[in-house]
């Protein structure tokens, strides 16, 4: 736990933080695209350079930029004002909370030290794409299979209820 | 839009970027003008007497649309006149903010003493400098007001930005434009 | 490892200080080459040729009122420059200037280093169109958004059949790939081409500069900029013109490498090769006009990409069967 992890870990949080509590959402949305570069560089450090670069690419560049565009076309940033509409689960969620972070801390208390992240990885050789091929495209070809084809039914999906006219319901 | 279309437009251009630019680099090089370019207005005068040909008739400002001519007349004295009638414009003033050079003076005037020369190099910096007089626009006058108070200035001639194939003959007397 | 950093240090301030210079007079060439382009002369009043020109503009903005609109949103309005400026030069980083150390940084995926530079610029543009306020910057922001992450995707694939012939993701191994293989506009012209029509889309140039077409929205999202906040601006677009340009060459026609056996001088061949790119973007900006918007994304989702797609996978083909993998 060297004063750089320790100096993400409370970027990270403040960022995500943030992410929930800004009133304004592309606020909050920005802070979400730094908490996604920040763990991209958590990745980084990580030696998982692809995977780093990768959630830089994709998830700040990409995913948070059409998130902040589909914000901005509906004007969405003002929060709309008026009665909550189940008031009854905010201290239900507290409680769920506090809850899960004590049984989260019980488990990593109870759990053995795990590998120095150095050596783990040293297997990773790296985490370059030469190393993550043969992984993705030979090890785990079919569960890479599985995922393209449900996030290919998702945008059929999605497509398919929005086109307007005789589609599926509004 | 075709390919050859986006082609032929890319050598249009590419052949412009290896001709001469058609830009004139004035104040470097003269402007040429045409003969009959509405300018800054000359009060002609007579090439034989030397009398003025403005008899202070008043038609320019009265044909004048924008109401830019002040004209005050005043009795030739028999000895020495001024102009070849009975009467001379003693105060003749053009606003040339006010004038629209539309020519209507030229065309109404009926000794052709007022004419429109070639000279447009007019901005000046008051208001008060643009109400130009008689002897501002006389035909002995050559440049405008700020040209030749610059001129005075530097102790220069008055260098004029322009040049004209041919000077029309109804501007009598104009030499240098 | 002090001295390293010491020495990676003065690169990039080298590069930096390179890359404004190449800004200001950038901006020399595109007045007076597209001036020549359309037969007249640029300026040529400040110092000899105008070359003093650019000299004369930073003072004319820098002495500009600054204003902030009302209704701006303050944070954003102030940090969007800021980004834009910023993830344009940094794009150069990783682009090899000569053979070995002549690079600021040899990252190991310089590739996707310049995607994510690219990724993270848009949000400088769509973030200033949010925080004017006012409805012609939103509309320009938003148009870009859509325009450039499609263009940015068409990008990606143009670049992998490329990655694919080379074996690897960093620029300078690329470089030197093309220098003992031949350049890749050979082997890859579709790909070439995918690529230069999807960077023209990138650096928001004609055809494609939406995001400022003036006819249609003022000056598009940087509207209500002005003074150095505009010139923040105004840098990033024409960095994205000169990075673009400068990726072009190193990835298609061989970098800062000497073609027919000429001699190798470090910065001098990339510079022909950039220039040419430079000039060849101008001259389109001087003939061709603005698409209209949704042509553009529907060429960008319905040419380009399937084009870009169906040539790696032609790509990807050869480099199996003829054992380059």
């Amino acid at each position: 736990m060297s004063l750089l992890d320790l100096f993400l870990g409370a970027l990270l949080l403040l960022t995500g933080f943030l992410a929930v509590r800004l009133k304004n959402a592309v606020h909050a949305a920005l802070a979400l695209a730094a908490n996604f570069i920040l763990v991209g560089v958590v990745y980084m450090l990580l030696e998982a350079r692809f995977l780093g670069w990768i959630q830089i690419i994709v998830y700040a560049g990409a995913i948070m930029v059409l998130f902040v565009f589909v914000i901005m076309l509906l004007y969405a940033a003002q929060a709309e004002v008026g009665a909550d509409p189940l008031p009854g689960l905010k201290p239900l969620a507290a409680a769920v909370g506090v809850v899960g972070f004590l049984a989260l801390t019980y488990a990593f208390a109870g759990a053995k030290a795990p590998l120095a992240a150095k050596a783990a990885s040293a297997a990773l050789a790296g985490g370059t794409a030469e190393a993550l091929g043969p992984l993705i495209w030979q090890t785990w070809l079919y569960a890479v299979l599985l995922v393209a084809a449900l996030l290919l039914v998702a945008t059929v999906a999605a497509v398919t209820i929005l086109r307007p006219g005789e589609g599926g319901g509004r | 839009m075709s390919v050859m279309a986006l082609a032929k437009a890319l050598g249009i251009t590419l052949r412009h970027f290896f001709s001469k630019p058609v830009t004139i680099p004035y104040p470097d090089a003269p402007v040429p003008l045409k003969p009959r370019f509405h300018g800054r207005h000359v009060l002609t005068r007579h090439p034989d007497t030397g009398l003025e040909k403005c008899i202070g008739c008043s038609l320019c400002a009265a044909a004048c649309p924008a109401y830019a001519i002040y004209v005050e007349p005043a009795e030739n004295d028999p000895e020495n006149p001024v102009s070849i009638g009975e009467r001379y414009a003693k105060v003749y003033e053009i606003n040339m903010l006010r004038c629209i050079f539309c020519g209507n003076c030229e065309e109404a005037c009926p000794t052709g003493a007022i004419v429109l020369g070639y000279e447009f190099e007019l901005a000046d910096y008051r208001y008060s400098d643009f109400v130009y007089t008689k002897e501002d626009l006389l035909v002995d006058t050559v440049g405008s007001k700020p040209q030749r108070r610059e001129a005075k200035e530097r102790k220069k001639p008055v260098k004029l930005g322009f040049e004209v194939p041919y000077v029309r003959p109804e501007l009598e007397g104009v030499k240098y434009e | 490892m002090i001295w390293a950093l010491f020495v990676t240090a003065v690169k990039a301030l080298v590069l930096i200080l390179a890359l404004l210079f190449a800004f200001a007079y950038i901006t020399w060439i595109m007045r007076r080459g597209l001036a020549r382009f359309q037969i007249r002369l640029g300026p040529n009043r400040v110092g000899p040729f105008g070359l003093l020109q650019p000299i004369a503009d930073a003072v004319k903005a820098i002495f500009k009122e600054d204003i902030t609109v009302a209704r701006a949103d303050r944070f954003l309005y102030w940090l969007a420059p800021f980004l834009a400026f910023t993830f344009a030069l940094a794009a150069f980083a990783v682009i090899p200037v000569g053979p070995d150390g002549w690079v600021v940084a040899n990252i190991d995926m310089g590739v996707l280093y310049v995607f994510a530079v690219s990724e993270l610029a848009i949000y400088g543009v769509f973030l200033a169109g949010w925080a004017s306020g006012s409805k012609y910057p939103l509309m320009g922001g938003l148009r870009s958004i859509a325009a450039l992450v499609g263009y940015e995707l068409a990008l990606g694939m143009a670049i992998l059949p490329v990655v694919l012939m080379a074996g690897t993701l960093n620029l300078q191994e690329i470089v030197e790939w093309q220098k003992q293989h031949g350049y890749f506009i050979i082997y890859q012209f579709p790909a070439f081409l995918v690529y230069f029509i999807a960077s023209l889309a990138e650096m928001s140039r004609t055809p494609f500069d939406f995001a400022e077409a003036e006819q249609e929205l003022v000056a598009g999202f940087h509207t209500e900029y002005s003074s150095m906040k505009f010139v923040a601006f105004y840098i990033a677009e024409l960095l994205h013109w000169i990075v673009g340009s400068a990726l072009i060459a190193t990835l298609f026609l061989g970098g800062w490498d000497a073609p027919f056996g000429l001699p190798e001088i470090p910065v001098l061949w990339l510079f022909v090769k950039w220039a040419l790119f430079i000039f060849l973007v101008l001259w389109i900006w001087a003939s061709w006009f603005r698409t209209r918007y949704d042509q553009m994304i529907r060429f960008a989702w319905g040419v380009l990409l399937p084009v870009a797609t169906v040539w790696f996978l032609i790509t990807a083909y050869y480099v199996v069967k003829g054992g380059m993998a």
